[in-house]
């Protein structure tokens, strides 16, 4: 008797359990994605969806001279533009992460390195004179890609709205133009320089403040490759949402400040090549001792 | 023979001299002179030439049925490496549109074709005493040849989609070359308001 029971309840609960199967397989699935948002890779930073002023949303003393082709004119108009969540690096890739790549795959060292081995003691230095395809080939070896122009510029801002650096809208410190390389314009912080990295190359990641994203080095140490094709033009009509960049071009788009760079000495001169707006380009085949890269998800 | 050789000579000369007399005297051959360029003319035509940008229709199957024309139209004002700084599309854009040669240029055209509909860009009139309103044109020589002029709209237009006006005083500056295409186009629009239906 009691097993009948048993087996009718069983009968009734059937349908019923089928009934909320989807729906309990629906809830998992959309848990799934929370639960990638809320946990990025390792040393990879998850910035959230949503949308953002890309490119200079305000004036700058030049743009009132005559028209010029190019110049600082390639990052207006501003566009409000909707991305998905990705992941960016936390840090520039170093020269540690690319020996391994290195050592994994043969690819070519970069020139620098002596004897093809990543120079001693300078392990967390940014990599630089790879060019875009040895950017793109890194990235992909390691599971990711090259951010977007506009996921860069994003990851950047560190969240803040129409701002001109990556940690707001202050100068930094004019004192700071006496340094013979002014390795970063990560330089805005309370924190002193070591002396023994006050030398003309790069500094290693992650020595400066981070930005409100808690990425290190956004518009400093090197400038870094993007995915992305360059067209001075792409801003007039980009779209708006997930933008990609052109379709084709001949240079591709590079972001960011390099060491080499001035340090903002005259805020919203033309060597401000600091910003957070401001737009580069190179020959993707091009190797810089400026150039650099982080890869995205 | 030395009188036979010096009246050989002289003949020469006096050919020679006739001959230069006759060239120097023969007027200069002369181009047809080029029409001068009539400012008004101009800021007429291309005002014309914008309200004309909704003069298309979509056909039964879906065609833009005039709209290449009325954009040609436009664009044979334009040199191929005109640059124009124009007013941002939309509220998603901040800051004055740049746009690099005709191609670009084009695509702004375009827009305009697709996405606004009565046109009225009317050139400003200025009142001063006893004057009626005149359309002024200012006008001058550009150093690198051709002609700079300037003059003051009000614009005004609707959105295609949902038919919403919009009103604003504004300014153009070109820059003419010598072959009376444009080379520069700067469009100034501000204060752009809407216009509430009464």
């Amino acid at each position: 008797m009691k097993s009948k029971i048993i087996f009718i309840i069983h009968l009734w609960l059937r349908p019923i359990g089928l009934a909320f199967a989807p729906l309990m397989l629906c809830l998992v699935c959309a848990a799934a994605p929370v639960a990638a948002q809320t946990t990025p890779p390792e040393n990879m930073v998850q910035i959230p969806a949503g949308k953002f002023w890309l490119g200079r949303a305000y004036t700058l003393y030049v743009d009132s001279a005559d028209l010029v082709p190019r110049d600082k004119l390639d990052d207006r108009p501003a566009n409000n533009v909707y991305l998905d969540a990705f992941s960016i690096d936390k840090y520039e890739v170093t020269n540690a992460d690319y020996a391994k790549y290195v050592q994994a795959t043969g690819a070519k060292p970069p020139w620098h390195w002596p004897q093809g081995k990543s120079p001693n003691g300078k392990e967390r230095l940014p990599v630089y004179n790879v060019n875009w395809f040895e950017a793109a080939g890194f990235c992909k070896w390691a599971g990711k890609r090259l951010p977007t122009e506009a996921e860069w510029e994003k990851a950047a801002r560190g969240g803040l709205d129409r701002n001109r650096y990556s940690w707001g809208d202050d100068d930094i410190d004019r004192s700071e133009r006496r340094l013979g390389a002014p390795q970063s314009a990560g330089r805005i912080t309370d924190e002193p320089v070591p002396a023994h990295l006050d030398g003309p190359d790069a500094m290693p990641v992650g020595s400066f403040k981070p930005n409100g994203y808690g990425l290190y080095d956004m518009t400093g140490n090197v400038r870094e490759w993007t995915n992305d094709w360059y067209d001075a033009n792409y801003y007039a009509f980009m779209p708006k949402q997930n933008p990609q960049g052109p379709e084709t071009g001949r240079y591709r788009s590079v972001r960011g400040a390099g060491w080499l760079d001035d340090p903002p000495n005259t805020i919203g001169g033309p060597s401000d090549v600091n910003t957070v707006d401001t737009r580069d380009f190179s020959d993707p085949d091009l190797r810089a001792s400026t150039i650099g890269f982080r890869c995205a998800k | 023979m030395g009188r036979l050789m010096t009246g050989i000579v002289t003949s020469i000369l006096i050919t020679l001299l006739a001959a230069f007399e006759f060239q120097a005297q023969t007027p200069p051959q002369t181009t047809p002179a080029k029409p001068a360029l009539d400012p008004q003319k101009l800021a007429e035509e291309w005002l014309n030439r914008l309200n004309a940008l909704d003069d298309w229709h979509l056909s039964v199957e879906g065609k833009e049925d005039g709209l290449d024309e009325v954009v040609n139209n436009m664009m044979q004002l334009y040199a191929p490496d005109v640059i124009a700084e124009v007013p941002p599309h939309d509220e998603d854009q901040i800051g004055p549109v740049m746009l690099r040669g005709s191609v670009n240029l084009r695509k702004w055209v375009e827009k305009i074709a697709r996405t606004q509909v009565r046109l009225l860009y009317i050139q400003k009139r200025q009142t001063v005493g006893s004057f009626e309103g005149q359309k002024l044109v200012y006008t001058t020589q550009l150093p690198w040849g051709g002609v700079g002029l300037s003059f003051q709209i009000i614009a005004a237009y609707s959105l295609r989609e949902n038919r919403r006006k919009f009103t604003a005083p504004g300014m153009v500056v070109l820059q003419v070359g010598v072959d009376g295409k444009i080379k520069r186009l700067r469009l100034f629009l501000a204060e752009t308001a809407e216009v509430e239906p009464l």
